[in-house]
């Protein structure tokens, strides 16, 4: 009995996600802000001790 | 030893004599002719009667050799303490009298050193022009020349940006345990942080800068200490090991201002200000930023730097970005650097909207930063575009992009 209900909300479950993945790759996301946090940003350029 | 027959043939042109005007009543044509080419040693009788035909006492001729051997010396010293202005008057003197440094044994080293201060200088063509050269000598070499060679060649590599040859080379260096002249350990340390440096392979990097670190303490080669210091404290950025790159930061700041080295101080305010950045102290960068571009010239390496980093830390502030665009703008359109125009580009698209933004990234920014080994740059768009197609779901790009990400990054073995 447990089995069957753990098989059955697995399946709604799966059922509710079903093509969600491609759903959000076709729409563009353009709510998120165009900042970006530490690691997001671009990395300014790097300034080292003489090498020669 | 010196080579008496080098000199004796140097004095024999200079007073325009024949090999058998010189010798006539000596010895033979032929005698001569191998002493010349170092191939038989003569007797101090023959060599006196030779260099007296010429006016020449040879007593006096070895004092001499031994004081430009002592000068050479010296010369070389400099080089290895850093000493900038010291070498130059040190070549000055040296470059005067090559015709005779070229005529004695002396020559091999001289004219390595003469490459190590090209180098210096950052004198590229001339740099290159004396690598053929070496090529040319490179059968004479004793074996300690050979190891020097190899230092100094691995230093060329990498000022010249063949990071694939100078990895070889150090692997070479590596794998047959080839002999390195004691007083470069140091050096071949800090030459083989830097070039991991630029391969972004930061641990390592921290493991030989801390050797070149430790050897220059002992050597109390107080310059390159606080080079080897500041690329210590850069590596400590990269990897998030905040204390101790803040303590090392502060002092390097703190000795570099002592000792007035301008640039050096510029250099680790800089880098002080990047790690600030990384622990979200945005406007204590910012500041920092602000007082070192004050600092600067326009023309400046370092100014393009600080510019493209304050745009980056004002972007993090959400400030307003548009006089700090300007002034990139005339700067990439001055310099036609296409690395420039990029930085430019992108800080231009952040004004736009995200998606273009991500259109720029992974249409134009990231393949030419990829292409010109901009690694640390490609790294960070590569890390954004992953985590924005993660974000929507489209695990496969998503995976394109992380894998350059880890790929570039450190491999922990």
């Amino acid at each position: 009995m447990k089995r069957k209900i753990t098989i059955i909300l697995l399946t709604a479950m799966f059922a509710a996600f079903a093509g969600m993945g491609t759903g959000f790759a076709l729409e563009p996301n353009d709510s998120m802000e165009t900042n970006a946090k530490g690691k997001d940003n671009l990395t300014p350029p790097s300034v080292l001790p003489p090498q020669t | 030893m010196m080579n008496i027959g080098s000199i004796l043939k140097y004095y024999r042109m200079r007073n325009n004599l024949t090999q058998a005007e010189l010798c006539k009543g000596v010895c033979s044509i032929s005698h001569l002719s191998k002493i010349e080419s170092n191939k038989y040693i003569p007797h101090n009788e023959t060599i006196n009667e030779l260099f007296k035909r010429m006016g020449i006492e040879w007593e006096r001729e070895v004092d001499i050799y031994e004081g430009w051997k002592e000068k050479l010396e010296t010369f070389i010293m400099h080089s290895v303490y850093y000493d900038l202005k010291a070498m130059e008057e040190g070549y000055k003197e040296l470059s005067a009298h090559e015709d005779y440094l070229q005529s004695t044994d002396l020559v091999n080293r001289y004219e390595l050193y003469k490459l190590r201060y090209f180098l210096f200088k950052q004198d590229t063509p001339r740099a290159t022009q004396q690598v053929s050269i070496l090529k040319r000598m490179e059968t004479s070499f004793t074996e300690y020349e050979k190891g020097v060679s190899k230092v100094i060649y691995l230093i060329y590599d990498i000022f010249l940006q063949n990071f694939t040859e100078a990895e070889n080379r150090l692997e070479r260096i590596e794998e047959f345990r080839e002999r390195i002249p004691h007083m470069f350990e140091g050096e071949l340390f800090y030459q083989r942080a830097y070039l991991l440096h630029n391969r972004a392979q930061y641990s390592k990097s921290t493991y030989y800068a801390e050797m070149a670190v430790d050897h220059f303490r002992k050597d109390s080669n107080y310059i390159r200490l606080l080079h080897a210091q500041l690329l210590l404290a850069i590596n400590y950025t990269n990897r998030d090991f905040i204390l101790q790159a803040d303590g090392l930061f502060k002092t390097i700041l703190r000795n570099a201002r002592m000792m007035q080295m301008e640039q050096l101080y510029q250099g680790a305010l800089y880098n002080y200000s990047m790690l600030q950045n990384r622990r979200e102290l945005h406007s204590s960068a910012y500041d920092m930023l602000k007082e070192l571009k004050a600092l600067l010239e326009p023309g400046a390496d370092l100014y393009q730097a600080v510019l493209i980093h304050l745009l980056q830390t004002a972007v993090e502030e959400n400030k307003e970005i548009d006089s700090l665009l300007d002034e990139l703008e005339v700067l990439a359109g001055r310099k036609k650097d296409p690395y420039l125009k990029v930085q430019l580009d992108y800080f231009r698209k952040t004004k736009i909207s995200q998606q273009e933004l991500l259109n720029y990234c992974e249409q134009i920014a990231f393949p030419f930063l990829k292409k010109h080994d901009y690694i640390g740059e490609a790294r960070s768009i590569a890390w954004r575009l992953a985590n924005y197609y993660r974000s929507i779901g489209d695990y496969e790009k998503a995976g394109v992009y992380s894998l350059y990400h880890y790929d570039k990054g450190e491999k922990e073995l």
